[in-house]
Protein backbone atom coordinates (compact mmCIF):
# COMPACT_ATOMS: atom_id res chain seq x y z
CA UNK A 1 0.00 0.00 0.00
CA UNK A 2 2.79 2.36 0.90
CA UNK A 3 4.46 1.55 -2.42
CA UNK A 4 1.26 2.36 -4.24
CA UNK A 5 1.03 5.70 -2.47
CA UNK A 6 4.60 6.50 -3.37
CA UNK A 7 3.98 5.52 -6.97
CA UNK A 8 0.90 7.70 -7.26
CA UNK A 9 2.65 10.62 -5.63
CA UNK A 10 5.58 10.25 -8.01
CA UNK A 11 3.22 10.12 -10.96
CA UNK A 12 1.51 13.25 -9.79
CA UNK A 13 4.79 15.06 -9.69
CA UNK A 14 5.40 14.32 -13.37
CA UNK A 15 2.21 16.09 -14.44
CA UNK A 16 2.86 19.71 -15.34
CA UNK A 17 1.30 22.31 -13.09
CA UNK A 18 -2.32 23.06 -13.94
CA UNK A 19 -1.52 26.74 -14.40
CA UNK A 20 0.60 25.89 -17.44
CA UNK A 21 -2.15 23.84 -19.09
CA UNK A 22 -4.58 26.18 -20.86
CA UNK A 23 -7.50 23.89 -21.52
CA UNK A 24 -8.48 23.25 -25.06
CA UNK A 25 -11.81 24.68 -26.03
CA UNK A 26 -13.74 25.07 -29.23
CA UNK A 27 -16.72 27.32 -29.74
CA UNK A 28 -18.98 27.71 -32.73
CA UNK A 29 -19.01 31.43 -33.50
CA UNK A 30 -20.84 31.86 -36.79
CA UNK A 31 -22.99 29.66 -38.98
CA UNK A 32 -22.05 28.77 -42.51
CA UNK A 33 -24.74 30.76 -44.22
CA UNK A 34 -25.67 30.27 -47.85
CA UNK A 35 -28.42 32.87 -47.68
CA UNK A 36 -30.94 32.92 -50.49
CA UNK A 37 -30.49 29.94 -52.77
CA UNK A 38 -32.09 29.35 -56.13
CA UNK A 39 -33.17 25.88 -57.24
CA UNK A 40 -30.68 24.46 -59.70
CA UNK A 41 -28.10 27.15 -59.07
CA UNK A 42 -25.12 26.13 -56.90
CA UNK A 43 -24.20 28.67 -54.23
CA UNK A 44 -20.59 28.88 -53.14
CA UNK A 45 -19.49 30.42 -49.85
CA UNK A 46 -15.71 30.95 -49.75
CA UNK A 47 -13.99 30.42 -46.42
CA UNK A 48 -12.82 34.03 -46.72
CA UNK A 49 -16.37 35.40 -46.71
CA UNK A 50 -16.62 37.51 -43.57
CA UNK A 51 -20.41 37.51 -43.73
CA UNK A 52 -21.16 33.91 -44.67
CA UNK A 53 -18.26 31.60 -43.83
CA UNK A 54 -18.64 29.40 -40.78
CA UNK A 55 -16.30 30.15 -37.89
CA UNK A 56 -15.05 28.29 -34.84
CA UNK A 57 -12.74 29.76 -32.21
CA UNK A 58 -10.32 27.37 -30.54
CA UNK A 59 -7.97 27.71 -27.60
CA UNK A 60 -5.25 25.47 -26.30
CA UNK A 61 -1.86 25.40 -24.66
CA UNK A 62 0.43 27.85 -26.38
CA UNK A 63 2.81 26.35 -28.90
CA UNK A 64 1.12 22.98 -28.54
CA UNK A 65 -0.44 21.07 -31.39
CA UNK A 66 -3.95 19.86 -31.93
CA UNK A 67 -5.75 17.92 -34.63
CA UNK A 68 -8.87 19.37 -36.18
CA UNK A 69 -11.51 16.99 -37.49
CA UNK A 70 -14.81 18.04 -39.00
CA UNK A 71 -17.99 16.05 -38.98
CA UNK A 72 -19.55 17.30 -42.20
CA UNK A 73 -23.16 16.79 -43.26
CA UNK A 74 -23.82 15.79 -46.84
CA UNK A 75 -27.21 17.47 -46.91
CA UNK A 76 -29.17 20.17 -45.16
CA UNK A 77 -32.69 19.33 -44.08
CA UNK A 78 -35.68 21.49 -44.89
CA UNK A 79 -39.46 21.50 -44.97
CA UNK A 80 -41.23 18.16 -44.94
CA UNK A 81 -37.91 16.32 -44.76
CA UNK A 82 -36.62 17.76 -48.02
CA UNK A 83 -32.85 17.71 -48.33
CA UNK A 84 -30.39 20.05 -50.01
CA UNK A 85 -27.00 18.58 -50.98
CA UNK A 86 -23.85 20.11 -49.54
CA UNK A 87 -20.35 19.86 -50.93
CA UNK A 88 -17.03 20.66 -49.29
CA UNK A 89 -13.96 21.10 -51.43
CA UNK A 90 -10.34 20.33 -50.70
CA UNK A 91 -9.56 23.86 -49.52
CA UNK A 92 -12.85 24.90 -48.01
CA UNK A 93 -11.45 25.07 -44.47
CA UNK A 94 -8.86 27.49 -43.16
CA UNK A 95 -6.97 28.05 -39.93
CA UNK A 96 -5.78 31.39 -38.67
CA UNK A 97 -3.42 31.70 -35.72
CA UNK A 98 -4.19 35.40 -35.60
CA UNK A 99 -7.94 34.77 -35.77
CA UNK A 100 -8.07 36.91 -38.89
CA UNK A 101 -10.27 35.75 -41.74
CA UNK A 102 -7.88 37.47 -44.11
CA UNK A 103 -4.93 35.38 -42.99
CA UNK A 104 -5.73 31.70 -43.27
CA UNK A 105 -3.95 28.50 -44.12
CA UNK A 106 -6.31 26.44 -46.21
CA UNK A 107 -6.90 22.76 -45.64
CA UNK A 108 -9.22 19.95 -46.62
CA UNK A 109 -12.08 19.78 -44.12
CA UNK A 110 -12.57 16.10 -44.94
CA UNK A 111 -9.11 15.26 -43.59
CA UNK A 112 -7.67 15.75 -40.10
CA UNK A 113 -5.50 18.85 -39.93
CA UNK A 114 -2.85 19.56 -37.32
CA UNK A 115 -2.51 23.09 -36.02
CA UNK A 116 -0.07 24.75 -33.66
CA UNK A 117 -1.54 27.15 -31.16
CA UNK A 118 -0.01 30.59 -31.10
CA UNK A 119 1.68 32.18 -28.12
CA UNK A 120 -1.63 33.42 -26.82
CA UNK A 121 -3.17 29.99 -27.30
CA UNK A 122 -5.96 31.16 -29.56
CA UNK A 123 -6.94 30.50 -33.15
CA UNK A 124 -9.89 30.48 -35.51
CA UNK A 125 -11.12 27.93 -38.00
CA UNK A 126 -13.12 29.09 -41.00
CA UNK A 127 -15.28 26.95 -43.24
CA UNK A 128 -16.78 27.53 -46.65
CA UNK A 129 -18.75 25.17 -48.85
CA UNK A 130 -21.16 24.76 -51.74
CA UNK A 131 -24.91 24.28 -51.59
CA UNK A 132 -26.16 22.35 -54.60
CA UNK A 133 -29.94 22.67 -54.80
CA UNK A 134 -31.61 20.56 -57.44
CA UNK A 135 -33.84 22.27 -60.01
CA UNK A 136 -36.93 21.06 -58.17
CA UNK A 137 -35.70 22.07 -54.73
CA UNK A 138 -38.59 22.82 -52.43
CA UNK A 139 -38.80 26.33 -51.01
CA UNK A 140 -38.06 26.88 -47.34
CA UNK A 141 -35.37 27.00 -44.70
CA UNK A 142 -32.71 24.30 -44.63
CA UNK A 143 -30.23 23.59 -41.85
CA UNK A 144 -27.57 21.09 -40.86
CA UNK A 145 -25.08 20.80 -38.04
CA UNK A 146 -21.33 20.97 -38.59
CA UNK A 147 -19.16 19.75 -35.77
CA UNK A 148 -15.48 20.48 -35.24
CA UNK A 149 -13.56 18.13 -32.99
CA UNK A 150 -10.26 19.34 -31.57
CA UNK A 151 -7.89 16.73 -30.20
CA UNK A 152 -4.97 18.09 -28.26
CA UNK A 153 -1.72 16.39 -29.19
CA UNK A 154 0.89 15.95 -26.52
CA UNK B 1 -4.85 3.92 5.64
CA UNK B 2 -7.89 6.04 5.03
CA UNK B 3 -5.73 9.09 4.49
CA UNK B 4 -3.42 7.13 2.19
CA UNK B 5 -6.37 6.09 0.05
CA UNK B 6 -7.56 9.69 -0.21
CA UNK B 7 -4.11 10.76 -1.27
CA UNK B 8 -3.94 8.04 -3.90
CA UNK B 9 -7.36 9.02 -5.26
CA UNK B 10 -6.37 12.65 -5.39
CA UNK B 11 -3.16 11.79 -7.23
CA UNK B 12 -5.05 9.64 -9.72
CA UNK B 13 -7.51 12.45 -10.32
CA UNK B 14 -4.59 14.77 -10.96
CA UNK B 15 -3.18 12.37 -13.53
CA UNK B 16 -6.51 12.17 -15.32
CA UNK B 17 -6.78 15.93 -15.37
CA UNK B 18 -3.35 16.12 -16.89
CA UNK B 19 -4.37 13.64 -19.61
CA UNK B 20 -7.50 15.58 -20.46
CA UNK B 21 -5.51 18.75 -20.63
CA UNK B 22 -2.75 17.37 -22.77
CA UNK B 23 -4.63 14.93 -24.98
CA UNK B 24 -8.23 16.08 -24.59
CA UNK B 25 -10.89 16.14 -27.20
CA UNK B 26 -13.55 18.75 -27.39
CA UNK B 27 -16.30 19.44 -29.85
CA UNK B 28 -17.98 22.57 -31.07
CA UNK B 29 -20.79 22.94 -33.56
CA UNK B 30 -22.21 25.48 -35.92
CA UNK B 31 -25.13 25.38 -38.32
CA UNK B 32 -25.13 25.41 -42.06
CA UNK B 33 -28.17 27.33 -43.25
CA UNK B 34 -29.81 28.12 -46.56
CA UNK B 35 -33.08 29.66 -47.63
CA UNK B 36 -34.39 28.19 -50.85
CA UNK B 37 -36.61 30.57 -52.75
CA UNK B 38 -38.81 29.56 -55.63
CA UNK B 39 -37.84 31.67 -58.63
CA UNK B 40 -39.63 32.82 -61.72
CA UNK B 41 -37.85 33.37 -64.98
CA UNK B 42 -39.26 35.13 -67.98
CA UNK B 43 -36.90 35.13 -70.93
CA UNK B 44 -36.83 36.32 -74.48
CA UNK B 45 -35.19 33.36 -76.13
CA UNK B 46 -35.21 34.40 -79.78
CA UNK B 47 -35.54 37.81 -81.34
CA UNK B 48 -38.12 38.40 -84.03
CA UNK B 49 -36.04 38.76 -87.15
CA UNK B 50 -37.11 39.83 -90.62
CA UNK B 51 -33.68 39.94 -92.16
CA UNK B 52 -33.75 41.83 -95.42
CA UNK B 53 -36.85 43.52 -96.69
CA UNK B 54 -37.36 45.41 -99.91
CA UNK B 55 -39.14 48.75 -100.30
CA UNK B 56 -42.70 48.26 -101.44
CA UNK B 57 -42.75 44.54 -100.56
CA UNK B 58 -44.45 43.44 -97.36
CA UNK B 59 -42.76 40.66 -95.47
CA UNK B 60 -44.33 38.41 -92.87
CA UNK B 61 -42.69 36.20 -90.29
CA UNK B 62 -45.09 33.58 -88.98
CA UNK B 63 -44.98 32.50 -85.35
CA UNK B 64 -44.32 29.03 -86.68
CA UNK B 65 -41.08 30.20 -88.29
CA UNK B 66 -38.62 28.34 -86.11
CA UNK B 67 -35.67 30.43 -87.17
CA UNK B 68 -37.13 33.93 -87.17
CA UNK B 69 -40.23 34.10 -84.94
CA UNK B 70 -39.94 35.83 -81.60
CA UNK B 71 -39.87 33.37 -78.72
CA UNK B 72 -40.38 33.81 -74.99
CA UNK B 73 -40.28 31.30 -72.20
CA UNK B 74 -41.60 31.36 -68.65
CA UNK B 75 -40.39 29.06 -65.89
CA UNK B 76 -41.90 29.00 -62.43
CA UNK B 77 -43.99 27.06 -59.98
CA UNK B 78 -46.10 24.30 -61.48
CA UNK B 79 -49.73 25.05 -62.31
CA UNK B 80 -49.43 28.68 -61.30
CA UNK B 81 -51.92 31.04 -62.95
CA UNK B 82 -50.30 34.03 -64.62
CA UNK B 83 -51.49 37.04 -66.53
CA UNK B 84 -49.60 38.08 -69.63
CA UNK B 85 -49.70 40.85 -72.16
CA UNK B 86 -47.56 42.17 -74.98
CA UNK B 87 -46.43 45.68 -75.71
CA UNK B 88 -45.98 45.92 -79.45
CA UNK B 89 -44.50 48.60 -81.65
CA UNK B 90 -46.44 49.99 -84.58
CA UNK B 91 -43.30 51.27 -86.22
CA UNK B 92 -39.69 50.20 -86.27
CA UNK B 93 -37.16 52.98 -86.39
CA UNK B 94 -33.85 53.70 -87.99
CA UNK B 95 -32.62 57.13 -87.08
CA UNK B 96 -35.55 59.35 -87.83
CA UNK B 97 -37.20 56.92 -90.24
CA UNK B 98 -40.12 54.63 -89.50
CA UNK B 99 -41.09 51.28 -90.90
CA UNK B 100 -44.64 50.09 -90.20
CA UNK B 101 -45.17 46.76 -88.49
CA UNK B 102 -48.45 45.06 -87.62
CA UNK B 103 -50.67 42.00 -88.13
CA UNK B 104 -49.28 40.45 -85.00
CA UNK B 105 -50.06 36.81 -84.43
CA UNK B 106 -48.98 34.58 -81.61
CA UNK B 107 -49.18 31.21 -79.98
CA UNK B 108 -48.95 29.99 -76.43
CA UNK B 109 -48.08 26.51 -75.33
CA UNK B 110 -46.93 24.66 -72.25
CA UNK B 111 -44.30 22.94 -74.37
CA UNK B 112 -41.67 24.50 -76.60
CA UNK B 113 -43.60 23.87 -79.78
CA UNK B 114 -46.09 25.59 -82.06
CA UNK B 115 -48.43 22.65 -81.99
CA UNK B 116 -50.63 21.39 -79.22
CA UNK B 117 -51.16 24.84 -77.75
CA UNK B 118 -53.43 27.68 -78.77
CA UNK B 119 -53.27 30.76 -80.91
CA UNK B 120 -53.28 34.15 -79.24
CA UNK B 121 -53.71 37.75 -80.26
CA UNK B 122 -50.64 39.52 -78.92
CA UNK B 123 -52.28 42.91 -79.19
CA UNK B 124 -55.16 41.86 -76.95
CA UNK B 125 -55.70 43.00 -73.38
CA UNK B 126 -53.94 41.11 -70.58
CA UNK B 127 -54.84 37.45 -70.74
CA UNK B 128 -54.63 34.65 -68.24
CA UNK B 129 -52.81 31.39 -68.62
CA UNK B 130 -51.43 28.66 -66.41
CA UNK B 131 -47.95 27.23 -66.18
CA UNK B 132 -47.65 23.55 -67.00
CA UNK B 133 -47.34 20.77 -64.48
CA UNK B 134 -43.60 21.30 -64.72
CA UNK B 135 -43.91 25.07 -64.44
CA UNK B 136 -43.32 26.02 -68.08
CA UNK B 137 -45.00 28.29 -70.59
CA UNK B 138 -43.87 29.40 -74.05
CA UNK B 139 -44.94 32.20 -76.35
CA UNK B 140 -44.27 32.61 -80.06
CA UNK B 141 -44.94 35.82 -81.99
CA UNK B 142 -44.84 36.81 -85.61
CA UNK B 143 -45.77 39.95 -87.52
CA UNK B 144 -45.71 41.66 -90.90
CA UNK B 145 -43.66 44.65 -91.92
CA UNK B 146 -44.92 46.82 -94.76
CA UNK B 147 -42.16 49.07 -96.05
CA UNK B 148 -43.43 51.65 -98.51
CA UNK B 149 -41.83 51.96 -101.92
CA UNK B 150 -39.80 54.93 -100.75
CA UNK B 151 -38.56 53.28 -97.56
CA UNK B 152 -35.19 54.74 -96.65
CA UNK B 153 -32.31 52.33 -96.36
CA UNK B 154 -31.10 51.38 -92.90
CA UNK B 155 -31.31 48.96 -90.01
CA UNK B 156 -34.74 49.19 -88.41
CA UNK B 157 -35.22 48.06 -84.85
CA UNK B 158 -37.93 47.92 -82.21
CA UNK B 159 -38.81 46.13 -79.01
CA UNK B 160 -41.45 43.52 -78.23
CA UNK B 161 -42.20 43.40 -74.52
CA UNK B 162 -43.85 40.49 -72.76
CA UNK B 163 -45.22 41.24 -69.30
CA UNK B 164 -45.96 38.31 -67.04
CA UNK B 165 -47.64 38.84 -63.72
CA UNK B 166 -47.67 36.34 -60.91
CA UNK C 1 -24.04 28.65 -105.79
CA UNK C 2 -20.96 30.16 -104.28
CA UNK C 3 -22.98 33.22 -103.30
CA UNK C 4 -25.69 31.15 -101.60
CA UNK C 5 -23.16 29.24 -99.56
CA UNK C 6 -21.64 32.45 -98.35
CA UNK C 7 -25.01 33.56 -96.93
CA UNK C 8 -25.71 30.47 -94.87
CA UNK C 9 -23.59 31.30 -91.83
CA UNK C 10 -25.06 34.79 -91.65
CA UNK C 11 -28.62 33.51 -91.63
CA UNK C 12 -27.85 30.90 -89.00
CA UNK C 13 -26.70 33.67 -86.70
CA UNK C 14 -30.27 34.87 -86.46
CA UNK C 15 -31.23 31.78 -84.48
CA UNK C 16 -28.34 31.96 -82.06
CA UNK C 17 -29.35 34.92 -79.98
CA UNK C 18 -28.83 34.43 -76.27
CA UNK C 19 -31.82 34.41 -73.93
CA UNK C 20 -32.72 37.74 -72.42
CA UNK C 21 -34.07 37.57 -68.91
CA UNK C 22 -33.15 37.04 -65.31
CA UNK C 23 -34.07 34.54 -62.65
CA UNK C 24 -36.07 36.28 -59.95
CA UNK C 25 -36.50 34.98 -56.44
CA UNK C 26 -38.60 34.91 -54.47
CA UNK C 27 -41.66 35.19 -56.64
CA UNK C 28 -43.58 36.72 -53.75
CA UNK C 29 -41.94 39.01 -51.22
CA UNK C 30 -43.25 39.33 -47.67
CA UNK C 31 -42.01 42.30 -45.62
CA UNK C 32 -42.35 42.29 -41.86
CA UNK C 33 -43.55 45.63 -40.52
CA UNK C 34 -40.91 45.48 -37.81
CA UNK C 35 -38.05 45.10 -40.28
CA UNK C 36 -39.57 47.32 -42.97
CA UNK C 37 -37.22 45.89 -45.57
CA UNK C 38 -36.89 42.97 -47.88
CA UNK C 39 -34.85 41.88 -50.84
CA UNK C 40 -35.23 40.20 -54.18
CA UNK C 41 -32.45 38.24 -55.77
CA UNK C 42 -31.73 38.52 -59.48
CA UNK C 43 -29.54 36.00 -61.24
CA UNK C 44 -28.45 36.20 -64.83
CA UNK C 45 -28.05 32.65 -66.19
CA UNK C 46 -27.11 33.90 -69.65
CA UNK C 47 -23.83 34.67 -71.32
CA UNK C 48 -24.69 38.31 -71.98
CA UNK C 49 -25.31 41.13 -69.51
CA UNK C 50 -28.92 41.99 -68.80
CA UNK C 51 -30.16 45.51 -68.18
CA UNK C 52 -32.79 45.63 -65.47
CA UNK C 53 -35.10 48.38 -64.33
CA UNK C 54 -37.35 48.21 -61.27
CA UNK C 55 -40.63 49.91 -60.48
CA UNK C 56 -43.66 49.41 -58.26
CA UNK C 57 -47.35 49.62 -58.88
CA UNK C 58 -50.56 48.71 -57.08
CA UNK C 59 -52.61 45.79 -58.25
CA UNK C 60 -54.04 42.47 -57.24
CA UNK C 61 -55.44 39.38 -58.97
CA UNK C 62 -59.10 39.24 -59.76
CA UNK C 63 -61.19 37.08 -62.05
CA UNK C 64 -62.95 38.18 -65.20
CA UNK C 65 -66.44 37.11 -66.22
CA UNK C 66 -65.09 33.81 -67.54
CA UNK C 67 -63.29 33.00 -64.32
CA UNK C 68 -59.83 33.72 -65.67
CA UNK C 69 -57.39 35.22 -63.21
CA UNK C 70 -56.06 38.60 -64.32
CA UNK C 71 -54.10 41.31 -62.59
CA UNK C 72 -56.12 44.44 -61.88
CA UNK C 73 -53.82 47.43 -61.71
CA UNK C 74 -54.87 50.74 -60.23
CA UNK C 75 -52.80 53.78 -61.08
CA UNK C 76 -54.12 55.99 -58.31
CA UNK C 77 -55.37 53.87 -55.42
CA UNK C 78 -57.42 55.76 -52.87
CA UNK C 79 -56.94 55.58 -49.14
CA UNK C 80 -59.40 52.75 -48.72
CA UNK C 81 -57.24 50.40 -50.75
CA UNK C 82 -54.50 48.33 -49.26
CA UNK C 83 -51.80 49.86 -51.39
CA UNK C 84 -48.19 49.91 -50.30
CA UNK C 85 -46.96 51.01 -53.72
CA UNK C 86 -46.68 54.62 -52.67
CA UNK C 87 -44.40 54.05 -49.72
CA UNK C 88 -42.17 51.17 -50.69
CA UNK C 89 -39.06 52.00 -52.65
CA UNK C 90 -36.67 49.74 -54.48
CA UNK C 91 -32.90 50.19 -54.64
CA UNK C 92 -31.36 50.27 -57.12
CA UNK C 93 -33.95 50.98 -59.75
CA UNK C 94 -31.60 50.48 -62.67
CA UNK C 95 -28.79 48.01 -62.85
CA UNK C 96 -26.92 45.66 -65.11
CA UNK C 97 -26.55 42.04 -64.08
CA UNK C 98 -23.38 40.55 -65.55
CA UNK C 99 -23.44 37.01 -66.94
CA UNK C 100 -23.75 34.28 -64.32
CA UNK C 101 -23.81 36.82 -61.50
CA UNK C 102 -26.34 37.84 -58.87
CA UNK C 103 -27.61 41.21 -57.78
CA UNK C 104 -29.88 42.05 -54.90
CA UNK C 105 -32.73 44.52 -55.06
CA UNK C 106 -33.57 45.96 -51.66
CA UNK C 107 -37.02 47.19 -50.81
CA UNK C 108 -37.45 49.72 -48.04
CA UNK C 109 -40.85 50.60 -46.62
CA UNK C 110 -41.77 53.94 -45.11
CA UNK C 111 -45.38 53.41 -44.10
CA UNK C 112 -47.46 56.37 -42.99
CA UNK C 113 -47.68 56.92 -39.23
CA UNK C 114 -50.53 55.13 -37.53
CA UNK C 115 -50.94 52.56 -40.27
CA UNK C 116 -53.61 50.13 -39.04
CA UNK C 117 -52.69 46.50 -38.61
CA UNK C 118 -53.05 44.41 -41.71
CA UNK C 119 -51.43 43.48 -44.94
CA UNK C 120 -50.69 46.04 -47.65
CA UNK C 121 -49.90 45.16 -51.22
CA UNK C 122 -47.78 46.31 -54.09
CA UNK C 123 -46.45 44.74 -57.26
CA UNK C 124 -42.80 44.82 -58.13
CA UNK C 125 -42.12 45.19 -61.84
CA UNK C 126 -38.78 43.86 -63.04
CA UNK C 127 -38.05 44.73 -66.64
CA UNK C 128 -35.11 42.98 -68.25
CA UNK C 129 -33.56 43.20 -71.65
CA UNK C 130 -30.36 42.02 -73.15
CA UNK C 131 -28.02 44.13 -75.17
CA UNK C 132 -29.22 45.42 -78.51
CA UNK C 133 -29.53 42.47 -80.82
CA UNK C 134 -27.69 42.73 -84.10
CA UNK C 135 -29.98 43.24 -87.04
CA UNK C 136 -29.21 40.40 -89.34
CA UNK C 137 -29.40 40.44 -93.07
CA UNK C 138 -27.43 40.14 -96.21
CA UNK C 139 -25.36 43.26 -96.16
CA UNK C 140 -24.40 43.46 -99.78
CA UNK C 141 -27.84 43.21 -101.35
CA UNK C 142 -30.39 44.66 -98.97
CA UNK C 143 -31.07 48.28 -98.43
CA UNK C 144 -33.47 47.70 -95.53
CA UNK C 145 -32.80 45.35 -92.62
CA UNK C 146 -35.29 44.69 -89.84
CA UNK C 147 -35.04 43.06 -86.43
CA UNK C 148 -36.84 43.33 -83.10
CA UNK C 149 -35.42 42.95 -79.64
CA UNK C 150 -37.38 41.16 -76.95
CA UNK C 151 -37.93 42.62 -73.52
CA UNK C 152 -39.55 40.86 -70.61
CA UNK C 153 -41.32 42.34 -67.63
CA UNK C 154 -42.03 40.18 -64.63
CA UNK C 155 -44.48 41.33 -61.98
CA UNK C 156 -44.40 39.75 -58.55
CA UNK C 157 -46.39 40.39 -55.38
CA UNK C 158 -45.09 42.37 -52.42
CA UNK C 159 -46.88 41.98 -49.10
CA UNK C 160 -46.20 44.35 -46.22
CA UNK C 161 -47.47 43.05 -42.90
CA UNK C 162 -48.20 45.57 -40.17
CA UNK C 163 -48.96 44.27 -36.71
CA UNK C 164 -51.29 41.32 -36.23
CA UNK C 165 -52.41 39.83 -39.51
CA UNK C 166 -54.88 37.08 -40.11
CA UNK C 167 -56.50 35.56 -43.13
CA UNK C 168 -59.21 33.21 -44.22
CA UNK C 169 -61.52 32.49 -47.10
CA UNK C 170 -65.21 31.86 -47.44
CA UNK C 171 -66.33 29.60 -50.26
CA UNK C 172 -69.85 29.57 -51.67
CA UNK C 173 -71.86 28.93 -54.82
CA UNK C 174 -69.81 25.90 -55.85
CA UNK C 175 -71.03 24.83 -59.25
CA UNK C 176 -69.97 22.72 -62.20
CA UNK C 177 -70.54 22.43 -65.92
CA UNK C 178 -69.50 19.87 -68.49
CA UNK C 179 -67.29 21.13 -71.30
CA UNK C 180 -66.13 18.43 -73.70
CA UNK C 181 -64.06 15.90 -71.80
CA UNK C 182 -63.67 18.20 -68.82
CA UNK C 183 -65.63 19.30 -65.80
CA UNK C 184 -65.50 23.04 -65.25
CA UNK C 185 -65.59 24.09 -61.61
CA UNK C 186 -66.31 27.54 -60.27
CA UNK C 187 -67.08 28.94 -56.85
CA UNK C 188 -67.21 32.28 -55.15
CA UNK C 189 -64.28 33.02 -52.86
CA UNK C 190 -64.26 35.91 -50.43
CA UNK C 191 -61.15 36.84 -48.49
CA UNK C 192 -61.51 37.13 -44.73
CA UNK C 193 -59.40 38.95 -42.15
CA UNK C 194 -56.90 41.68 -42.95
CA UNK C 195 -54.46 39.78 -45.17
CA UNK C 196 -54.61 38.06 -48.54
CA UNK C 197 -55.48 34.39 -48.53
CA UNK C 198 -52.46 32.63 -50.04
CA UNK C 199 -52.94 28.93 -50.41
CA UNK C 200 -53.88 26.02 -52.61
CA UNK C 201 -57.21 24.96 -54.07
CA UNK C 202 -57.86 21.27 -54.64
CA UNK C 203 -60.82 19.51 -56.15
CA UNK C 204 -61.65 15.82 -56.33
CA UNK C 205 -64.46 14.15 -58.24
CA UNK C 206 -65.54 10.79 -56.88
CA UNK C 207 -67.95 8.21 -58.20
CA UNK C 208 -70.62 6.43 -56.13
CA UNK C 209 -68.02 3.90 -54.94
CA UNK C 210 -65.77 6.65 -53.67
CA UNK C 211 -63.18 6.18 -56.40
CA UNK C 212 -61.47 9.30 -57.70
CA UNK C 213 -62.46 10.08 -61.29
CA UNK C 214 -60.87 13.48 -61.67
CA UNK C 215 -58.95 16.06 -59.71
CA UNK C 216 -57.24 19.41 -59.92
CA UNK C 217 -54.85 21.37 -57.76
CA UNK C 218 -53.58 24.92 -58.17
CA UNK C 219 -52.05 27.72 -56.15
CA UNK C 220 -54.41 30.58 -55.38
CA UNK C 221 -54.38 34.04 -53.87
CA UNK C 222 -57.65 35.66 -52.81
CA UNK C 223 -57.34 39.39 -52.20
CA UNK C 224 -60.95 40.51 -52.16
CA UNK C 225 -63.52 38.46 -54.04
CA UNK C 226 -63.06 36.19 -57.02
CA UNK C 227 -64.73 33.35 -58.88
CA UNK C 228 -61.94 31.37 -60.53
CA UNK C 229 -62.59 28.71 -63.11
CA UNK C 230 -60.87 25.33 -63.02
CA UNK C 231 -61.21 22.51 -65.50
CA UNK C 232 -60.48 18.91 -64.66
CA UNK C 233 -60.23 16.28 -67.34
CA UNK C 234 -62.68 13.50 -66.60
CA UNK C 235 -62.92 11.72 -69.95
CA UNK C 236 -65.95 9.56 -70.63
CA UNK C 237 -67.71 8.79 -67.37
CA UNK C 238 -70.57 6.39 -66.85
CA UNK C 239 -73.78 8.35 -66.47
CA UNK C 240 -74.74 8.76 -62.86
CA UNK C 241 -74.31 10.83 -59.73
CA UNK C 242 -70.85 11.93 -58.69
CA UNK C 243 -69.55 14.14 -55.91
CA UNK C 244 -67.17 17.02 -56.26
CA UNK C 245 -65.29 18.06 -53.15
CA UNK C 246 -63.30 21.27 -53.14
CA UNK C 247 -61.05 22.51 -50.38
CA UNK C 248 -58.75 25.47 -49.86
CA UNK C 249 -55.76 25.23 -47.57
CA UNK C 250 -52.97 27.64 -46.70
CA UNK C 251 -50.34 25.14 -47.77
CA UNK C 252 -47.97 26.03 -50.57
CA UNK C 253 -44.90 24.18 -51.77
CA UNK C 254 -43.44 27.24 -53.41
CA UNK C 255 -43.46 29.41 -50.29
CA UNK C 256 -41.74 28.84 -46.99
CA UNK C 257 -44.07 28.03 -44.10
CA UNK C 258 -42.77 31.06 -42.21
CA UNK C 259 -44.53 33.43 -44.60
CA UNK C 260 -47.80 31.54 -44.89
CA UNK C 261 -50.61 32.66 -42.62
CA UNK C 262 -52.48 29.70 -41.18
CA UNK C 263 -56.20 29.43 -41.57
CA UNK C 264 -58.90 26.84 -41.19
CA UNK C 265 -59.47 24.65 -44.22
CA UNK C 266 -62.40 25.84 -46.32
CA UNK C 267 -64.48 23.02 -47.80
CA UNK C 268 -67.49 22.65 -49.98
CA UNK C 269 -68.99 19.88 -52.07
CA UNK C 270 -71.62 19.50 -54.73
CA UNK C 271 -73.33 16.65 -56.49
CA UNK C 272 -72.50 16.30 -60.16
CA UNK C 273 -74.84 14.59 -62.56
CA UNK C 274 -73.23 12.98 -65.60
CA UNK C 275 -75.87 12.39 -68.31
Amino acid sequence: MRLLSYALALTALTVPPLSAQRPITVAGVRSLSFGAVLPGVPTVVPRTSAANAGQFDVTGPHDSQAALTFTLPVVMTGPAGATLPLLFGGSDAGYSQSQSIGSQIGFDPKQPFVITFSQNGRGSVFLGGTAQPVPTQRAGSYTATITLTVVSLP
Amino acid sequence: MYNASKLAFAALALVLTGVISAQGQVNGSILATAQVQTPITVSGTQNLSFGNVFPGVAKAVAYTDAANAGKFSVAGQASTPVTYSFTLPTNLTSGGNNLPIGSWLGYENTSNSTSGGSGITPSAAPTSSTLSGSGALFFFVGATVTPPANQAAGSYTGTVTLTVSY
Amino acid sequence: MRRALRFIPILLCATRLGAQGVVIAPHALFIDGRARSGSVLLYNPNTEPVEVSISLLFGYPVTDSLGRIVLRTIDHPDSTMRSAAGWIQAFPRRLTVPPLERQTIRLLASPPPGLPAGEYWARLVIAARGGQAPVTGVTDTAAVKVGLTLEVRTIIGVYYRQGAVRTGVAMSNLRTALAGDSLVVRSRLVQQGNAAYIGTVQGVLTDPTGATRGEFKAPIGVYYTMEPRYAMRIGALTPGRYWLKVKLTTEREDLGPEVLLPSAVARDSVEVGIP
